[in-house]
Protein backbone atom coordinates (compact mmCIF):
# COMPACT_ATOMS: atom_id res chain seq x y z
CA UNK A 1 0.00 0.00 0.00
CA UNK A 2 1.06 3.81 -0.94
CA UNK A 3 0.44 6.28 1.33
CA UNK A 4 1.07 9.96 1.09
CA UNK A 5 1.01 12.63 4.00
CA UNK A 6 1.34 16.20 2.73
CA UNK A 7 2.48 18.92 5.91
CA UNK A 8 1.54 22.57 5.25
CA UNK A 9 3.53 24.32 7.34
CA UNK A 10 3.70 28.06 7.91
CA UNK A 11 6.81 28.15 6.09
CA UNK A 12 7.60 24.75 4.18
CA UNK A 13 5.34 21.95 3.07
CA UNK A 14 6.56 18.46 3.16
CA UNK A 15 5.72 15.56 1.62
CA UNK A 16 6.34 11.87 2.77
CA UNK A 17 5.43 8.76 0.74
CA UNK A 18 5.43 5.49 2.51
CA UNK A 19 5.30 1.78 0.72
CA UNK A 20 3.96 -0.44 3.62
CA UNK A 21 5.12 2.16 6.31
CA UNK A 22 8.49 2.39 5.08
CA UNK A 23 9.91 5.66 3.35
CA UNK A 24 10.04 6.02 -0.11
CA UNK A 25 10.32 9.36 -0.76
CA UNK A 26 10.29 12.83 -0.04
CA UNK A 27 9.59 16.19 -1.03
CA UNK A 28 9.72 19.87 0.52
CA UNK A 29 9.18 23.49 -0.94
CA UNK A 30 8.78 26.98 0.37
CA UNK A 31 5.38 27.81 0.99
CA UNK A 32 5.30 31.61 0.25
CA UNK A 33 2.21 33.20 -0.33
CA UNK A 34 1.18 30.30 -3.03
CA UNK A 35 1.12 27.57 -0.89
CA UNK A 36 -1.30 25.31 -3.21
CA UNK A 37 1.06 25.82 -6.21
CA UNK A 38 4.02 25.15 -3.33
CA UNK A 39 2.50 22.30 -1.99
CA UNK A 40 2.21 20.52 -5.94
CA UNK A 41 6.03 21.35 -6.22
CA UNK A 42 6.79 19.56 -3.31
CA UNK A 43 4.04 16.47 -3.73
CA UNK A 44 5.62 16.20 -7.62
CA UNK A 45 9.17 15.89 -6.05
CA UNK A 46 8.39 13.26 -3.35
CA UNK A 47 6.59 11.36 -5.58
CA UNK A 48 9.95 11.19 -8.26
CA UNK A 49 11.67 10.32 -5.21
CA UNK A 50 9.90 7.32 -4.80
CA UNK A 51 9.64 6.75 -8.53
CA UNK A 52 6.01 6.75 -8.52
CA UNK A 53 3.25 8.01 -10.02
CA UNK A 54 0.23 9.65 -8.27
CA UNK A 55 -2.21 7.08 -9.73
CA UNK A 56 -0.05 4.56 -7.13
CA UNK A 57 -1.14 6.48 -4.18
CA UNK A 58 -3.51 4.38 -2.09
CA UNK A 59 -4.13 7.27 0.37
CA UNK A 60 -3.51 10.83 1.50
CA UNK A 61 -4.14 12.63 4.45
CA UNK A 62 -2.98 16.43 4.82
CA UNK A 63 -1.92 18.08 8.01
CA UNK A 64 -0.25 21.33 9.45
CA UNK A 65 -1.51 25.29 9.20
CA UNK A 66 -2.56 24.72 5.81
CA UNK A 67 -4.40 21.46 5.85
CA UNK A 68 -7.48 22.24 4.35
CA UNK A 69 -5.67 23.88 1.46
CA UNK A 70 -3.85 20.89 0.28
CA UNK A 71 -4.15 19.42 -3.11
CA UNK A 72 -5.08 15.99 -4.10
CA UNK A 73 -6.89 15.27 -0.97
CA UNK A 74 -9.59 16.21 1.29
CA UNK A 75 -8.63 14.59 4.45
CA UNK A 76 -6.72 15.83 7.35
CA UNK A 77 -5.71 15.22 10.82
CA UNK A 78 -4.02 18.12 12.72
CA UNK A 79 -0.64 18.84 14.03
CA UNK A 80 -1.06 17.33 16.94
CA UNK A 81 -2.41 14.12 16.29
CA UNK A 82 0.48 13.70 13.31
CA UNK A 83 3.40 14.21 15.48
CA UNK A 84 2.15 12.01 17.94
CA UNK A 85 1.47 9.43 15.35
CA UNK A 86 4.55 9.61 13.75
CA UNK A 87 6.92 9.96 16.82
CA UNK A 88 5.37 7.24 18.27
CA UNK A 89 5.92 4.94 15.80
CA UNK A 90 9.19 5.43 15.22
CA UNK A 91 9.99 5.74 19.02
CA UNK A 92 7.73 3.32 20.90
CA UNK A 93 9.01 3.97 24.05
CA UNK A 94 8.31 8.14 23.28
CA UNK A 95 5.61 9.64 25.66
CA UNK A 96 6.45 13.52 25.06
CA UNK A 97 6.67 15.05 21.65
CA UNK A 98 8.29 18.65 21.30
CA UNK A 99 7.39 20.06 18.02
CA UNK A 100 8.94 23.40 17.68
CA UNK A 101 8.68 25.03 13.52
CA UNK A 102 8.73 28.09 12.24
CA UNK A 103 5.63 29.73 13.47
CA UNK A 104 4.22 27.28 16.33
CA UNK A 105 5.96 25.91 19.10
CA UNK A 106 3.99 22.35 20.76
CA UNK A 107 4.01 20.16 23.48
CA UNK A 108 2.29 16.78 23.34
CA UNK A 109 1.38 13.96 26.04
CA UNK A 110 0.85 10.67 24.37
CA UNK A 111 0.54 7.09 25.56
CA UNK A 112 2.31 4.05 24.39
CA UNK A 113 -0.23 4.13 21.35
CA UNK A 114 0.10 7.26 20.37
CA UNK A 115 -2.93 8.61 21.55
CA UNK A 116 -2.96 12.73 22.54
CA UNK A 117 -3.49 12.37 26.31
CA UNK A 118 -2.67 16.49 26.61
CA UNK A 119 -1.36 19.28 24.17
CA UNK A 120 0.14 22.83 24.83
CA UNK A 121 0.55 25.29 21.73
CA UNK A 122 2.19 28.16 21.28
CA UNK A 123 1.11 30.08 18.28
CA UNK A 124 1.11 33.48 19.83
CA UNK A 125 4.09 34.43 20.70
CA UNK A 126 6.95 34.17 17.78
CA UNK A 127 9.89 34.34 20.69
CA UNK A 128 8.61 30.61 21.08
CA UNK A 129 8.95 29.84 17.14
CA UNK A 130 11.94 29.03 14.50
CA UNK A 131 10.95 32.59 13.18
CA UNK A 132 12.46 33.96 16.57
CA UNK A 133 16.10 32.54 15.82
CA UNK A 134 15.85 33.73 12.03
CA UNK A 135 15.24 37.21 13.42
CA UNK A 136 18.17 36.95 15.94
CA UNK A 137 20.40 35.79 13.29
CA UNK A 138 19.48 38.54 10.73
CA UNK A 139 20.10 40.74 13.65
CA UNK A 140 23.69 39.47 14.67
CA UNK A 141 24.25 39.20 10.64
CA UNK A 142 25.05 35.80 10.68
CA UNK A 143 23.25 32.27 8.88
CA UNK A 144 20.72 30.44 11.48
CA UNK A 145 23.37 27.49 10.90
CA UNK A 146 26.03 29.54 12.34
CA UNK A 147 23.48 31.19 15.20
CA UNK A 148 23.39 27.89 16.31
CA UNK A 149 26.75 26.43 16.65
CA UNK A 150 27.85 29.83 18.00
CA UNK A 151 25.36 29.41 20.83
CA UNK A 152 27.60 26.03 22.02
CA UNK A 153 30.80 27.92 22.00
CA UNK A 154 29.42 30.74 24.70
CA UNK A 155 31.29 31.31 27.67
CA UNK A 156 29.79 33.70 29.94
CA UNK A 157 25.82 33.23 29.31
CA UNK A 158 23.45 36.57 29.37
CA UNK A 159 20.08 36.16 30.13
CA UNK A 160 17.64 38.21 27.84
CA UNK A 161 15.39 40.11 29.55
CA UNK A 162 12.83 40.94 26.31
CA UNK A 163 10.25 39.17 26.41
CA UNK A 164 8.98 39.63 22.48
CA UNK A 165 10.88 38.95 19.59
CA UNK A 166 10.63 43.02 18.48
CA UNK A 167 12.17 44.14 21.70
CA UNK A 168 14.62 41.01 22.00
CA UNK A 169 15.90 42.34 18.27
CA UNK A 170 16.52 46.21 20.47
CA UNK A 171 18.24 44.29 23.26
CA UNK A 172 20.71 42.33 21.00
CA UNK A 173 21.62 45.74 19.25
CA UNK A 174 22.12 46.68 22.69
CA UNK A 175 24.16 43.59 23.86
CA UNK A 176 26.39 43.81 20.95
CA UNK A 177 27.02 48.21 21.74
CA UNK A 178 27.99 46.47 25.21
CA UNK A 179 30.46 44.38 23.36
CA UNK A 180 28.82 41.21 24.43
CA UNK A 181 30.38 38.38 22.40
CA UNK A 182 27.93 37.28 19.63
CA UNK A 183 28.30 33.77 21.45
CA UNK A 184 26.79 34.88 24.32
CA UNK A 185 23.93 36.43 23.07
CA UNK A 186 22.99 33.80 20.52
CA UNK A 187 22.82 31.38 23.37
CA UNK A 188 20.97 34.04 25.51
CA UNK A 189 18.34 33.59 22.41
CA UNK A 190 18.37 29.98 22.72
CA UNK A 191 18.25 29.99 26.37
CA UNK A 192 15.02 32.34 25.90
CA UNK A 193 13.21 29.82 23.53
CA UNK A 194 13.91 27.06 25.29
CA UNK A 195 12.60 28.79 28.58
CA UNK A 196 9.24 29.18 26.92
CA UNK A 197 8.75 25.58 24.82
CA UNK A 198 9.55 23.68 28.83
CA UNK A 199 6.80 25.71 30.10
CA UNK A 200 4.62 24.48 27.39
CA UNK A 201 6.21 20.89 28.36
CA UNK A 202 5.82 21.21 31.96
CA UNK A 203 2.06 22.47 31.42
CA UNK A 204 1.43 19.04 30.01
CA UNK A 205 3.22 17.71 32.54
CA UNK A 206 6.46 15.93 30.19
CA UNK A 207 7.67 12.38 30.93
CA UNK A 208 10.64 10.79 28.76
CA UNK A 209 11.09 9.65 26.59
CA UNK A 210 11.13 12.70 25.00
CA UNK A 211 11.50 13.62 21.22
CA UNK A 212 11.86 16.65 19.36
CA UNK A 213 11.08 17.08 15.97
CA UNK A 214 10.27 20.07 13.64
CA UNK A 215 12.63 22.39 11.34
CA UNK A 216 14.12 23.98 14.76
CA UNK A 217 15.41 20.57 15.95
CA UNK A 218 18.75 21.20 13.31
CA UNK A 219 19.81 23.44 15.74
CA UNK A 220 22.27 22.31 18.01
CA UNK A 221 22.16 25.40 20.33
CA UNK A 222 18.96 24.89 20.81
CA UNK A 223 18.99 21.47 21.32
CA UNK A 224 21.63 22.33 24.36
CA UNK A 225 19.45 24.76 25.64
CA UNK A 226 16.51 22.71 25.38
CA UNK A 227 18.11 20.23 27.33
CA UNK A 228 19.52 22.10 29.85
CA UNK A 229 15.98 23.64 30.37
CA UNK A 230 14.26 19.72 30.42
CA UNK A 231 16.66 18.70 33.03
CA UNK A 232 17.11 15.53 30.40
CA UNK A 233 18.12 14.73 27.07
CA UNK A 234 16.09 14.66 23.96
CA UNK A 235 15.77 11.67 21.38
CA UNK A 236 16.04 14.00 17.52
CA UNK A 237 15.05 11.30 14.46
CA UNK A 238 16.49 11.78 11.30
CA UNK A 239 14.88 14.59 9.26
CA UNK A 240 12.93 16.19 12.58
CA UNK A 241 10.65 18.16 9.94
CA UNK A 242 9.16 15.66 8.22
CA UNK A 243 7.48 13.82 11.07
CA UNK A 244 4.31 15.32 11.17
CA UNK A 245 3.91 14.28 7.16
CA UNK A 246 5.09 10.93 8.05
CA UNK A 247 2.08 10.53 10.77
CA UNK A 248 0.03 12.01 8.04
CA UNK A 249 1.29 9.19 6.04
CA UNK A 250 0.70 6.38 8.51
CA UNK A 251 -2.88 8.13 9.20
CA UNK A 252 -3.67 7.36 5.18
CA UNK A 253 -2.91 3.85 5.54
CA UNK A 254 -5.03 3.45 8.91
CA UNK A 255 -8.17 4.73 7.27
CA UNK B 1 -27.93 43.94 54.86
CA UNK B 2 -27.26 46.61 57.07
CA UNK B 3 -25.62 48.63 54.60
CA UNK B 4 -29.19 47.72 52.76
CA UNK B 5 -31.22 48.86 55.33
CA UNK B 6 -29.02 52.58 54.87
CA UNK B 7 -29.36 52.55 51.63
CA UNK B 8 -32.79 52.81 51.56
CA UNK B 9 -32.77 55.58 54.57
CA UNK B 10 -30.73 57.09 52.00
CA UNK B 11 -33.20 56.98 48.80
CA UNK B 12 -35.50 58.07 51.27
CA UNK B 13 -33.89 61.13 52.27
CA UNK B 14 -32.93 61.94 48.36
CA UNK B 15 -36.12 61.28 46.99
CA UNK B 16 -37.79 62.37 49.41
CA UNK B 17 -40.23 59.71 48.84
CA UNK B 18 -41.42 56.47 50.99
CA UNK B 19 -39.72 53.34 49.57
CA UNK B 20 -42.53 51.07 48.97
CA UNK B 21 -41.88 47.59 51.30
CA UNK B 22 -44.55 45.93 49.11
CA UNK B 23 -42.68 46.11 46.44
CA UNK B 24 -39.56 45.24 47.73
CA UNK B 25 -40.97 42.20 49.24
CA UNK B 26 -42.64 41.06 46.19
CA UNK B 27 -38.90 41.73 44.36
CA UNK B 28 -37.41 39.68 46.60
CA UNK B 29 -40.36 36.67 46.05
CA UNK B 30 -39.50 36.82 42.51
CA UNK B 31 -35.64 36.75 42.67
CA UNK B 32 -35.92 34.17 44.60
CA UNK B 33 -38.35 32.63 42.35
CA UNK B 34 -36.42 33.17 38.83
CA UNK B 35 -33.35 32.31 40.25
CA UNK B 36 -34.20 29.11 41.54
CA UNK B 37 -35.87 28.41 38.39
CA UNK B 38 -33.12 29.58 36.41
CA UNK B 39 -30.73 26.40 38.10
CA UNK B 40 -33.73 23.96 37.83
CA UNK B 41 -33.02 24.69 33.83
CA UNK B 42 -29.59 23.86 34.35
CA UNK B 43 -30.23 21.04 36.62
CA UNK B 44 -32.31 19.47 33.63
CA UNK B 45 -29.21 19.54 30.93
CA UNK B 46 -28.09 16.96 33.13
CA UNK B 47 -30.21 14.79 30.89
CA UNK B 48 -28.61 12.50 27.60
CA UNK B 49 -28.93 14.21 25.42
CA UNK B 50 -28.88 17.94 26.25
CA UNK B 51 -32.09 19.49 25.63
CA UNK B 52 -30.30 23.18 25.82
CA UNK B 53 -26.69 24.00 24.51
CA UNK B 54 -24.76 26.64 26.55
CA UNK B 55 -25.25 29.31 23.09
CA UNK B 56 -28.88 29.36 23.39
CA UNK B 57 -28.40 29.23 27.41
CA UNK B 58 -26.82 32.65 26.99
CA UNK B 59 -29.42 34.38 24.93
CA UNK B 60 -31.60 32.84 28.01
CA UNK B 61 -29.70 33.91 30.93
CA UNK B 62 -29.29 37.76 30.10
CA UNK B 63 -32.59 38.00 31.64
CA UNK B 64 -32.28 36.67 35.03
CA UNK B 65 -28.53 38.86 35.20
CA UNK B 66 -31.04 42.25 34.46
CA UNK B 67 -34.24 41.42 35.92
CA UNK B 68 -34.21 38.88 38.05
CA UNK B 69 -36.95 40.67 40.34
CA UNK B 70 -39.69 41.03 37.85
CA UNK B 71 -42.52 38.64 37.58
CA UNK B 72 -42.63 38.70 34.27
CA UNK B 73 -38.86 37.34 34.03
CA UNK B 74 -40.09 34.85 36.46
CA UNK B 75 -42.89 33.70 34.85
CA UNK B 76 -40.68 33.42 31.69
CA UNK B 77 -38.37 30.57 33.01
CA UNK B 78 -41.42 28.90 35.28
CA UNK B 79 -42.96 28.34 31.43
CA UNK B 80 -39.06 28.07 30.21
CA UNK B 81 -38.51 25.19 32.91
CA UNK B 82 -41.97 23.44 31.57
CA UNK B 83 -40.82 23.75 27.79
CA UNK B 84 -36.82 22.42 28.62
CA UNK B 85 -38.65 19.38 30.82
CA UNK B 86 -40.68 18.21 27.75
CA UNK B 87 -37.73 18.03 25.68
CA UNK B 88 -36.20 15.84 28.46
CA UNK B 89 -39.20 14.15 28.68
CA UNK B 90 -39.31 13.72 24.59
CA UNK B 91 -35.75 13.38 24.46
CA UNK B 92 -35.57 16.44 21.77
CA UNK B 93 -31.44 17.31 21.70
CA UNK B 94 -30.22 20.62 21.78
CA UNK B 95 -27.43 18.62 19.08
CA UNK B 96 -29.25 16.10 17.70
CA UNK B 97 -26.20 14.22 17.04
CA UNK B 98 -24.30 14.73 20.59
CA UNK B 99 -21.35 12.03 21.34
CA UNK B 100 -19.35 14.49 23.25
CA UNK B 101 -20.44 16.67 26.25
CA UNK B 102 -18.28 19.54 27.69
CA UNK B 103 -18.26 22.41 29.62
CA UNK B 104 -16.49 26.22 29.04
CA UNK B 105 -16.07 28.26 32.25
CA UNK B 106 -16.11 32.00 32.56
CA UNK B 107 -17.97 34.73 29.69
CA UNK B 108 -17.27 33.25 26.22
CA UNK B 109 -15.56 35.45 23.24
CA UNK B 110 -18.82 37.12 22.97
CA UNK B 111 -18.11 38.34 19.36
CA UNK B 112 -17.60 34.53 18.43
CA UNK B 113 -20.37 32.48 19.92
CA UNK B 114 -20.04 30.38 16.32
CA UNK B 115 -17.23 28.43 17.96
CA UNK B 116 -19.97 26.61 19.70
CA UNK B 117 -21.93 26.25 16.33
CA UNK B 118 -18.44 24.49 15.17
CA UNK B 119 -18.69 22.32 18.43
CA UNK B 120 -21.73 20.41 17.24
CA UNK B 121 -20.14 19.58 13.63
CA UNK B 122 -18.28 17.24 15.66
CA UNK B 123 -21.56 16.25 17.61
CA UNK B 124 -20.07 17.53 20.95
CA UNK B 125 -22.64 19.88 23.42
CA UNK B 126 -21.44 22.88 25.51
CA UNK B 127 -23.94 21.83 28.62
CA UNK B 128 -23.22 24.95 30.48
CA UNK B 129 -20.46 26.28 32.85
CA UNK B 130 -20.50 27.43 36.14
CA UNK B 131 -20.56 30.85 34.60
CA UNK B 132 -23.82 30.23 32.86
CA UNK B 133 -25.30 28.10 35.92
CA UNK B 134 -24.18 30.41 38.89
CA UNK B 135 -24.24 33.73 37.35
CA UNK B 136 -28.05 34.19 38.15
CA UNK B 137 -29.04 30.48 39.61
CA UNK B 138 -29.06 30.05 43.35
CA UNK B 139 -28.09 25.70 44.20
CA UNK B 140 -28.05 23.84 47.11
CA UNK B 141 -26.97 19.89 47.58
CA UNK B 142 -30.04 17.87 47.81
CA UNK B 143 -30.59 15.31 50.21
CA UNK B 144 -29.06 12.86 46.90
CA UNK B 145 -25.83 14.58 47.39
CA UNK B 146 -26.61 16.45 43.85
CA UNK B 147 -26.72 19.65 43.02
CA UNK B 148 -29.83 21.25 42.30
CA UNK B 149 -32.06 24.30 42.42
CA UNK B 150 -32.08 26.38 46.17
CA UNK B 151 -35.32 25.68 47.54
CA UNK B 152 -37.07 29.48 47.72
CA UNK B 153 -38.57 30.93 51.19
CA UNK B 154 -41.87 30.10 49.14
CA UNK B 155 -41.82 26.51 49.04
CA UNK B 156 -40.55 26.74 52.82
CA UNK B 157 -43.74 28.36 53.11
CA UNK B 158 -42.14 31.27 54.36
CA UNK B 159 -45.00 34.51 53.75
CA UNK B 160 -42.33 37.65 53.87
CA UNK B 161 -44.17 40.11 56.26
CA UNK B 162 -41.52 43.37 56.37
CA UNK B 163 -38.52 44.99 55.10
CA UNK B 164 -36.11 43.30 57.63
CA UNK B 165 -37.32 40.20 56.65
CA UNK B 166 -36.83 40.73 52.68
CA UNK B 167 -33.89 42.10 52.93
CA UNK B 168 -32.64 39.09 55.09
CA UNK B 169 -33.71 36.95 53.15
CA UNK B 170 -31.70 38.41 49.85
CA UNK B 171 -28.80 38.83 51.94
CA UNK B 172 -28.69 35.17 52.78
CA UNK B 173 -29.90 33.95 49.14
CA UNK B 174 -26.92 36.16 47.22
CA UNK B 175 -24.79 35.07 49.35
CA UNK B 176 -25.16 31.69 48.72
CA UNK B 177 -25.01 31.80 45.11
CA UNK B 178 -21.74 29.65 44.11
CA UNK B 179 -20.60 31.90 41.72
CA UNK B 180 -19.35 34.34 44.67
CA UNK B 181 -17.86 31.36 46.69
CA UNK B 182 -14.84 30.99 43.93
CA UNK B 183 -13.44 34.34 44.42
CA UNK B 184 -12.46 33.12 47.82
CA UNK B 185 -10.05 30.41 46.62
CA UNK B 186 -9.70 28.27 43.10
CA UNK B 187 -10.00 25.34 44.93
CA UNK B 188 -13.67 26.16 45.94
CA UNK B 189 -14.02 26.58 42.10
CA UNK B 190 -12.52 23.75 41.16
CA UNK B 191 -14.41 21.69 43.45
CA UNK B 192 -17.94 22.64 42.37
CA UNK B 193 -16.64 22.46 38.35
CA UNK B 194 -15.89 19.22 39.17
CA UNK B 195 -19.11 18.35 40.55
CA UNK B 196 -20.61 19.59 37.62
CA UNK B 197 -18.68 17.55 35.53
CA UNK B 198 -19.60 14.67 36.71
CA UNK B 199 -22.98 15.52 37.66
CA UNK B 200 -24.00 16.48 33.80
CA UNK B 201 -21.61 13.18 32.95
CA UNK B 202 -19.13 15.20 30.56
CA UNK B 203 -16.28 14.04 28.08
CA UNK B 204 -14.23 17.38 28.42
CA UNK B 205 -13.98 20.58 29.77
CA UNK B 206 -12.68 23.77 27.71
CA UNK B 207 -11.48 26.82 29.72
CA UNK B 208 -11.54 29.85 27.82
CA UNK B 209 -8.58 31.84 29.78
CA UNK B 210 -10.51 34.92 29.37
CA UNK B 211 -8.04 38.63 30.05
CA UNK B 212 -11.64 40.55 29.80
CA UNK B 213 -12.58 39.26 33.43
CA UNK B 214 -10.20 39.09 36.01
CA UNK B 215 -12.66 37.72 38.87
CA UNK B 216 -13.72 35.01 36.55
CA UNK B 217 -10.61 34.01 35.35
CA UNK B 218 -8.21 34.02 38.75
CA UNK B 219 -7.19 30.75 39.36
CA UNK B 220 -8.02 28.76 36.61
CA UNK B 221 -4.71 27.51 35.68
CA UNK B 222 -5.26 25.84 39.21
CA UNK B 223 -8.55 25.04 37.85
CA UNK B 224 -7.32 23.15 34.75
CA UNK B 225 -4.81 21.46 37.06
CA UNK B 226 -7.57 19.76 39.64
CA UNK B 227 -9.83 19.18 36.39
CA UNK B 228 -7.21 17.14 35.11
CA UNK B 229 -6.28 15.50 38.27
CA UNK B 230 -10.00 14.50 38.85
CA UNK B 231 -9.84 12.54 35.53
CA UNK B 232 -11.26 15.15 32.91
CA UNK B 233 -9.39 15.96 29.31
CA UNK B 234 -8.86 19.76 29.39
CA UNK B 235 -8.29 21.67 25.97
CA UNK B 236 -7.65 25.69 27.14
CA UNK B 237 -7.85 28.55 24.89
CA UNK B 238 -7.20 32.55 25.10
CA UNK B 239 -8.73 35.34 24.62
CA UNK B 240 -10.71 38.20 26.16
CA UNK B 241 -14.56 38.50 26.10
CA UNK B 242 -14.27 42.40 25.94
CA UNK B 243 -11.83 42.72 23.19
CA UNK B 244 -12.03 40.85 19.73
CA UNK B 245 -8.56 41.56 18.80
CA UNK B 246 -7.34 39.23 21.20
CA UNK B 247 -9.31 36.22 20.28
CA UNK B 248 -7.99 34.18 17.15
CA UNK B 249 -11.27 32.17 16.04
CA UNK B 250 -9.08 29.98 13.23
CA UNK B 251 -6.53 28.67 16.00
CA UNK B 252 -8.92 27.95 18.64
CA UNK B 253 -10.98 25.80 15.84
CA UNK B 254 -7.30 24.29 15.57
CA UNK B 255 -7.25 23.70 18.84
CA UNK B 256 -10.88 22.37 19.43
CA UNK B 257 -9.86 20.05 16.40
CA UNK B 258 -6.68 18.65 17.89
CA UNK B 259 -8.94 18.38 21.38
CA UNK B 260 -11.77 16.28 19.60
CA UNK B 261 -9.00 13.99 18.20
CA UNK B 262 -7.80 13.61 21.74
CA UNK B 263 -11.27 12.65 22.89
CA UNK B 264 -11.39 10.10 19.79
CA UNK B 265 -14.73 12.25 18.37
CA UNK B 266 -14.93 12.56 14.36
CA UNK B 267 -17.34 14.92 12.82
Amino acid sequence: MITVGIDMGSKTIKVVVLRDGEVIGRGIELAGFESREAAEKAFDAALQDAGISKADIDGMVATGAGRKNAPHTDRDITEVGGDAKGVVTLYPHARTVIDVGAEEGRAIRCNEEGKVLDFALNEKCAAGAGAFTEAMSRALEVSVEELGQMSLRSKNPTPMNAQCAVFAESEVVSLLHNKIPKEDISRAVHDAIASRIVSLARKVGFEPDVVFIGGVAHNAGFVDSLERALECKVTIPENPEYIGAYGAALAAAES
Amino acid sequence: MGQMHDGIAWLEKVTGRAYDDEKLIQAVHNECRSTALWAEVCTLNKAIPAPLEEKTMYSLYVLGTLMKHSKIVADFYEELRDEVRERVANQIAAVPNEQCRLMSDTQPPWGFLSLFRYLEKFGAVSIGSLYTFGLIGVWEVKPDGTWGPRTTPQEQGVDIKTRDQALRILTDWNLSKPEWQHFYSPHLKTDMMVRIAKEWSLDGVMLHYNRGCEGLTVGIAENRLGLIEAGFPVMTFEGNMGDEREFDLHKTMTRVDAFMETLGVKK
